[in-house]
């Protein structure tokens, strides 16, 4: 096979929704020489980006991209260690996305789509999961201080959204607020309540959060 | 024209009859802080007991206005009554379920012949009694539960997305599971007196899985509870979350009588997408009737009424520290509105 035609079968297990396949085109691919940025940039992302955009167009819908980021998660877990390797420690890449769904909250289908997004993206991740607390998440910035951080709350619900505010405060409160760009999202989050509270920025959904992200990093 | 009870005139509305004047309702969850604090009768107490349930019900009724009494304030007592682990409420939050335990069809079949006799789905049984007993002849008693799609959402987890998608023998056994419930629960409910039926099934929307995932998940089941109600003569009413228009002729074709729709959808097309179905909402809970004066209530109120709604109500569920002027200045828009 040739390079492209690797990269198009790694496209197209994305778009496919073929997790098996998936991890093994991954594989395969490293066997014949590709670097993982080359198989993330080239060959996985440009498939998230056709989940994304069929999605926005309502093509396909959740189960299709929870499926798809399920084959890219199976990827990922491949190409994490060797993309450990090939970056180095100095490489911060698109920089540090610190991904978490807020206190309150355990709905978590959105922040894992965006997690995998943002991955996909270039960002290292840390994933704090589910139903974290604010002291947690400024912890956790305050331990990253330095490196370019953002921060990616989500909430699906409208009580758990008002968390949000408190969170901006709390790092705020704790100095915090100039290390990170800060970007929430979930169904009740809105343009209007991001400049409330004081965030940088949402997004429609996930494709739309990976892009925000990037530009909000340059 | 005649004058109604409130009872009188929200079941008419709700079914296509002539009224006065709009009924002033929320079908989704009326409990605040101030009521609580008026009641005597906080969360998360008032989930778990049934006198304090009614208490901060009624208080929707007497410290608000609402012209209908509604219980419970959380959609997670289904998910308890089958095991799933919950992560308490406290005084300002609803409870949420947080653990699952059904992965597979096997795992139905455990499940199979529990009695309705435990758990906090009687406590919301007893408390429709209460209120029944002391305001039935007068106001509405609203009864609400999960909907059989969000419910096997709860007991399966996130997964349940890609079950439906994957494992479609699955995926249908366990809508059949939930919806055998979710009628035994709602009969009971009206045993109790409730006549006025809420299916909240936040997750069960058409814009995440598609029209045809929607078709045929949750449609047919759907169709069964409100055949149930509608044999007891209790009209329907559903909510689901997030922007519904394009799916709300397909929520119809359930028989529901009326459409609960969130901030997101706009009120007018909404109102042009249905056959008969009365729409309802569709205030936002937070950029409105949490955080802007009474002035601006009844300005959005106005233009909900001006596009058309039903019954004007919130969008989704009333956020625990909304003020009550801002709640009375929508039961206001809607008490003197004539159709």
């Amino acid at each position: 096979m040739s390079k492209q035609e690797i990269l198009d079968k790694l496209r197209d297990t994305i778009v496919n929704q073929n997790i098996n396949g998936c991890a093994e085109a991954t594989q395969e691919a490293l066997d014949s020489g590709l670097t993982a940025v080359e198989i993330i940039n080239a060959g996985l992302s440009p498939g998230m980006k056709i989940v994304g955009d069929k999605f926005e167009a309502a093509e396909i819908y959740l189960p299709q991209i929870m499926m798809s980021a399920k084959a890219m998660n199976a990827a990922m877990e491949i190409l994490l260690p060797v993309l450990e390797e090939e970056k180095g420690e100095a490489d911060e890449g698109a920089g540090l996305a610190i991904t978490y769904v807020q206190e309150g909250d355990i709905h978590d289908i959105g922040h894992r789509l965006v997690t995998t997004m943002l991955g996909a993206n270039g960002f290292k991740i840390v994933d704090m999961g589910v139903d974290v607390p604010n002291e947690k998440v400024t912890e956790e910035v305050a331990n990253n201080k330095g490196k370019k951080i953002l921060l990616v709350g989500s909430a699906l619900m409208t009580t758990s959204m008002l968390g949000q505010k408190d969170t901006v405060e709390m790092l705020s409160e704790e100095g915090l607020r100039d290390s990170v760009k800060i970007m929430f999202g979930g169904a009740p989050v809105s343009e209007k309540w991001i400049e409330e509270i004081g965030a940088d920025a949402t997004a429609e959904n996930a494709a739309d959060a990976a892009r925000v992200a990037l530009n909000l990093m340059k | 024209m005649a004058e109604y009870t409130p009872k009188e005139r929200l079941a008419r509305a709700l079914t296509g009859q002539p009224v006065d004047r709009m009924p002033a309702i929320s079908v989704t969850q009326t409990g605040t802080v101030d009521q609580m604090e008026a009641s005597g009768a906080f969360w998360p107490e008032a989930n778990e007991d049934a006198e304090k349930m009614a208490a901060l019900a009624e208080a929707g009724h007497n410290v608000v206005g609402f012209e209908a009494v509604r219980v419970p304030f959380d959609i997670t007592a289904e998910a308890e009554f089958f095991g799933c682990e919950i992560k308490p409420g406290t005084r300002e939050q609803q409870p949420s379920v947080i653990g699952h335990v059904i992965s597979n069809t096997e795992d139905i079949e455990k499940f199979k012949g529990y009695s309705l006799d435990h758990g906090r789905i009687g406590v919301v049984c007893d408390a429709i009694r209460i209120l029944a007993d002391k305001y039935g002849d007068e106001l509405p008693v609203m009864g609400s539960m999960i909907g059989p799609f969000s419910l096997a959402q709860h007991l399966n987890g996130d997964d349940w997305f890609m079950a439906i998608f994957t494992d479609e023998a699955f995926g249908l056994a366990l809508m059949e599971f939930t919806t055998d419930f979710c009628v035994a629960y709602a009969k009971k409910m009206v045993e109790n007196g409730a006549d006025t039926m809420v299916i909240i099934d936040p997750t069960a929307s058409a814009q995440l899985i598609g029209a045809e995932f929607y078709e045929k998940f949750v449609v047919p089941y759907h169709a069964k509870i409100v055949d149930a109600m509608h044999e007891a003569d209790v009209p329907v009413v559903l909510h689901i979350c997030g922007d519904t228009t394009k799916g709300l002729a397909l929520m119809e074709s359930s028989g529901v009588d009326a459409i609960s729709v969130d901030q997101n959808v706009d009120v007018a097309t909404a109102v042009g997408n249905v056959d008969k179905a009365v729409i309802v909402g569709n205030l936002d809970p937070v950029n409105v009737l949490w955080n802007q004066t009474p002035e601006v209530v009844k300005e959005e109120s106005q233009k909900v009424l001006d596009a058309g709604v039903g019954l004007l109500a919130p969008g989704c569920g009333i956020v625990s520290k909304t003020p009550t002027e801002n709640l009375q200045a929508m039961v206001e828009m809607a008490k003197s509105h004539k159709y």
